[in-house]
C-alpha cells in the first residue's frame, strides 16, 4: 500500500510520463481513502494551470517590473548603432 | 498592435514590447541585469533577422520566440559554469528536509493539504499571483530553472536532462520538490476557503 509520500510523488512525476498500470492502481485506491493526497492533487492541478496563465497574469499583478529607463536608453543606443551598421 | 508588421522599426519594439520582455525574462532567470541583456539580445537579433520575418504572427510573438531562444542558450552555457551549479550536488538528499517537515515517518502528510473552495476563481485573484510569484521566487535556483523549463517552456524530461546534464529521475525528483515546496508555501502565503 502507498503511503502519502509516495502517492504526492506519483503524482508530480504523473506530469511527467505516464504511469504503468500498477502505478495508476496504486495511486487511485490511495487517492480514494486518503483525503490530503486528493487535496494535494487539487493543488497540483492549481499549480499547473497557474503556469499556464502566467504572461496574462501580469497584468493583473501590480508593481509589475518595468524595463528600467537606464536600460531602455543604452538598448536604443545599441539599435540604433547596429541599424546604422546596417544600412 | 500598433506595430505595422511590415515597417521595421525596433524603437517602437522597445517602447511597445519592452516591458513585457523584461517581464518575461525576470521571470525565468530571475537576474535583472541578465534580463536586461536578454531583452537588448533579443531585440538585436530581431533586427538581424528582420526581413525572415513572415508577418504571419504578431511582432510580440515573433519577439517572444526570439527571448525564449536567447535564454535556453543562457541556460546551457550556465550549466557549464561552476557558480550555477547547485551547491547541494544530490537534489535527492536537498529535499529530504522538506519532505522530513511535510511527511511523518510512516510517510503520512503531517498537516495534509485541504482542497480549496474555488480554484478557478483563485487565477482571478491578485493576492493569488501575488502569492504564487514570490513561491517561484522562494523555489531554489536549481530547482526554479527545472520547474520552468518544464511547466512553462513545456520541456520535455529528456531535453531538460539534456540541458543540465541530470538524470531522468533526478529530474523527477526535482520537479517533485519544486511542486512541493510551491504547494507548502502557497498554503502559508495565500488565503483560501476550503470544503469537502
Amino acid at each position: 500500500m502507498l503511503n502519502c509520500k509516495d502517492a504526492s510523488h506519483l503524482q508530480s512525476q504523473s506530469y511527467e510520463r505516464p504511469l504503468s498500470a500498477a502505478e495508476l492502481i496504486g495511486l487511485k485506491l490511495h487517492l480514494l481513502i486518503c483525503k490530503g493526497c486528493r487535496g494535494f492533487a487539487q493543488h497540483l492541478r492549481m499549480i499547473h494551470q497557474a503556469c499556464r496563465r502566467i504572461d496574462e497574469s501580469q497584468g493583473v499583478r501590480a508593481n509589475a517590473p518595468e524595463l528600467p529607463p537606464d536600460a531602455k536608453t543604452r538598448i536604443l543606443k545599441e539599435l540604433a548603432s547596429k541599424q546604422g551598421k546596417n544600412s | 498592435m500598433a506595430t505595422s508588421p511590415l515597417h521595421c522599426d525596433p524603437a517602437a519594439w522597445l517602447t511597445e514590447h519592452g516591458d513585457y520582455l523584461y517581464r518575461y525574462a525576470l521571470l525565468k532567470l530571475r537576474d535583472e541585469a541578465a534580463a536586461e541583456d536578454m531583452v537588448q539580445e533579443t531585440l538585436l537579433a530581431a533586427l538581424s533577422a528582420w526581413e525572415r520575418f513572415s508577418g504571419q504572427s504578431s511582432v510580440r510573438t515573433w519577439l517572444t520566440g526570439i527571448l525564449k531562444h536567447k535564454i535556453l542558450d543562457l541556460f546551457r552555457a550556465r550549466a557549464k559554469e561552476p557558480q550555477y551549479t547547485p551547491a547541494s550536488a544530490d537534489p535527492v538528499e536537498e529535499m529530504a528536509a522538506l519532505e522530513q517537515a511535510l511527511f511523518d515517518a510512516t510517510g503520512h502528510w503531517v498537516s495534509p493539504p485541504q482542497k480549496w473552495a474555488d480554484p478557478e476563481a483563485c487565477l482571478d485573484q491578485q493576492r493569488f499571483w501575488e502569492a504564487f510569484m514570490h513561491c517561484l521566487e522562494a523555489l531554489a535556483p536549481l530547482h526554479a530553472r527545472v520547474f520552468h523549463l518544464r511547466e512553462m517552456e513545456d520541456a520535455s524530461t529528456a531535453e531538460i536532462c539534456k540541458e543540465l546534464n541530470i538524470t531522468s529521475t533526478n529530474c523527477w525528483v526535482i520537479l517533485y520538490r519544486a511542486r512541493l515546496g510551491l504547494q507548502n508555501c502557497l498554503k502559508t502565503n495565500f488565503e483560501y476557503g476550503t470544503n469537502e
